[in-house]
């Protein structure tokens, strides 16, 4: 099976044709967003403040700003900030800016103290936009491999039925595109707890597997340093009203979205893997960040598979819309009920397992027809909502 | 008549396929095992009941994995959720074995 995709000057493969306006620092978020909501084909991201940052959340910082910009679904890319350098070593000009300029596709950039001040930056970012936003649409796609993907996938609203349903189709989704050359991401570490000896038992490279592991043992330790009962952090309570009742059931549930090829390796919130196949990414759970790591890691597109027992009863609004940034999110649900109640943001109807007794193979075939389509250019539902989500980074360290 | 999922072997717990009302004959099957009795209480659809009589402590069984424990007796038709099941993971006190 094959889509239509754009073919970038690395070879990675792009399903989207994006002008990212990136500011190099929260201090110019106001300029980006000003010239980004007046040019076509512009999506505009701003980084979480650095000041107070230990140098490890500084660095996260840095590489999801640059691996944004390397997207394949970037085709150009203009940088703003107050000034070049913001200070931090993480952040300077030659840790941020250049490897940004140096990238093999259109690229430029605009400063406040270059250009005479903020309103003069406005009007130069406004001109420069617009040349790179033409010059981006030059690309055209051409017939590539569904092995060419590269896909994050997070499961969300669980509920019983992602642990029978949605998440197995899912995950025979990332095992077909593992075996046919492409890439996959999967997270959550606080929903590995309870599953973790299965997952282990997939890490090829025992390097990789205690690393895994420790991360693991690592959030677990700080769920229990909190002194409260992980019961009531998570499983969340939407979980719990859905008929979910612990960690490790939830976690089981979820491990399974993974499918059940080999993991590679464990990357950082934003880490770009080293060769393709399947990775476990060390991160927080939440929608509004998870996504913009697999997207900043090299994702082009992501899977939300919803449960989603808990949503209200009609017209339900999937949560999160611009989550990837530059990488449109496709909503599933292996609930029949979640389905009908959110029909107007949700994709991909998986609840044929359940009200049919359809063969998880079955509607795996129908997922991947509908990825392919979506790679292709179809809008993804959410993807025709033009709003600007507020996304957080995964920060470790203190604010101080 | 309404079913329930059984997804591994060892499971001791299974899950509504649609919503059951009190009284109303559950059945299962999973490989060779099978089961069906009446539904003890209403079951919300994606619940779990219990296929078998658990005693307070026992482990609760789903995926084939250890998933809680019973903090009450269990019947089996009976719902299976926070009021009569409880994790073991996580928790400040836990020192678990760890794979």
């Amino acid at each position: 099976m094959t889509f239509q995709g754009f073919v970038r000057e690395d070879g990675r493969v792009g399903i989207r044709n994006h002008l990212l306006v990136l500011s190099n620092s929260r201090a110019a978020g106001n300029l980006a967003s000003i010239i980004a909501s007046h040019v076509t084909s512009a999506r505009c991201f701003v980084p979480q403040s650095e000041y107070g940052r230990e140098a490890r959340d500084r660095e996260t910082i840095a590489r999801t700003v640059r691996g944004l910009a390397a997207n394949p679904n970037v085709g150009a890319v203009l940088v703003v900030g107050v000034k070049p350098d913001s200070g931090y070593p993480e952040l300077s000009r030659e840790a941020l800016l250049e490897p940004i300029l140096a990238l093999d596709k259109p690229v430029d950039s605009v400063f406040v103290d270059a250009c005479g001040g903020f309103h003069a930056a406005v009007g130069e970012g406004l001109r420069k936009a617009r040349i790179l936003a033409r010059e981006a649409s030059r690309a055209v796609r051409r017939e590539v491999d569904f092995g060419s993907l590269c896909i994050g996938i997070k499961c969300g609203l669980s509920d019983p039925t992602s642990g029978f349903s949605g998440n197995l189709v899912a995950g025979r989704l990332v095992d077909d595109l593992v075996d046919e050359g492409g890439m996959a991401f999967f997270s959550e570490t606080t929903e590995v707890i309870g599953a973790e000896h299965l997952a282990a038992k997939r890490f090829p490279d025992l390097e990789q597997r205690r690393k895994f592991l420790e991360a693991v043992a690592w959030t677990e330790a700080a769920a229990k340093a909190t002194g409260q009962d992980i019961r009531s952090i998570n499983p969340v309570p939407a979980n719990i009203a859905a008929g979910i009742t612990t960690l490790e059931e939830k976690s089981l549930g979820a491990l399974s979205k993974s499918g059940s090829r080999p993991i590679r390796g464990v990357l950082d919130f934003a880490e770009a893997p080293p060769a393709p196949g399947l990775y476990f990414v060390d991160s927080w759970m939440a929608t509004v960040s998870l996504f913009l790591g697999f997207t900043a890691a090299g994702a082009v597109l992501n899977i939300f598979q919803m449960g989603g027992g808990w949503l209200p009863e009609q017209d339900a609004m999937a949560p999160g819309h611009d989550i990837g940034r530059v990488a449109p999110t496709i909503y599933m649900t292996g609930n029949p009920y979640t389905y009908a109640k959110a029909v107007n943001d949700i994709d991909f109807d998986a609840g044929g397992v359940i009200r049919d007794r359809e063969s998880v193979d079955h509607v795996k075939d129908r997922l991947r027809t509908h990825v392919c389509a979506v790679a292709s250019g179809m809008l993804s539902k959410v993807e025709t909502l033009n709003v600007h989500e507020q996304l957080e980074m995964y920060m470790r360290g203190p604010t101080l | 008549m309404k079913h329930l999922i059984v997804k591994s072997d060892h499971d001791n717990v299974g899950n509504a396929l649609e919503a059951v009302p009190q009284g109303e004959v559950v059945a299962w099957e999973h490989g060779t095992r099978q089961g069906s009795f009446p539904a003890r209480e209403p079951i919300p659809f994606g619940f779990k009941v219990a296929l078998e009589p658990l005693s307070a402590g026992a482990d609760i069984v789903g995926y084939g994995e250890v998933i809680g424990v019973a903090t009450r007796d269990i019947l089996p038709g009976d719902l299976v959720h926070i009021h009569n099941m409880a994790g073991k993971r996580g928790l400040p006190g836990d020192t678990g074995d760890r794979a």
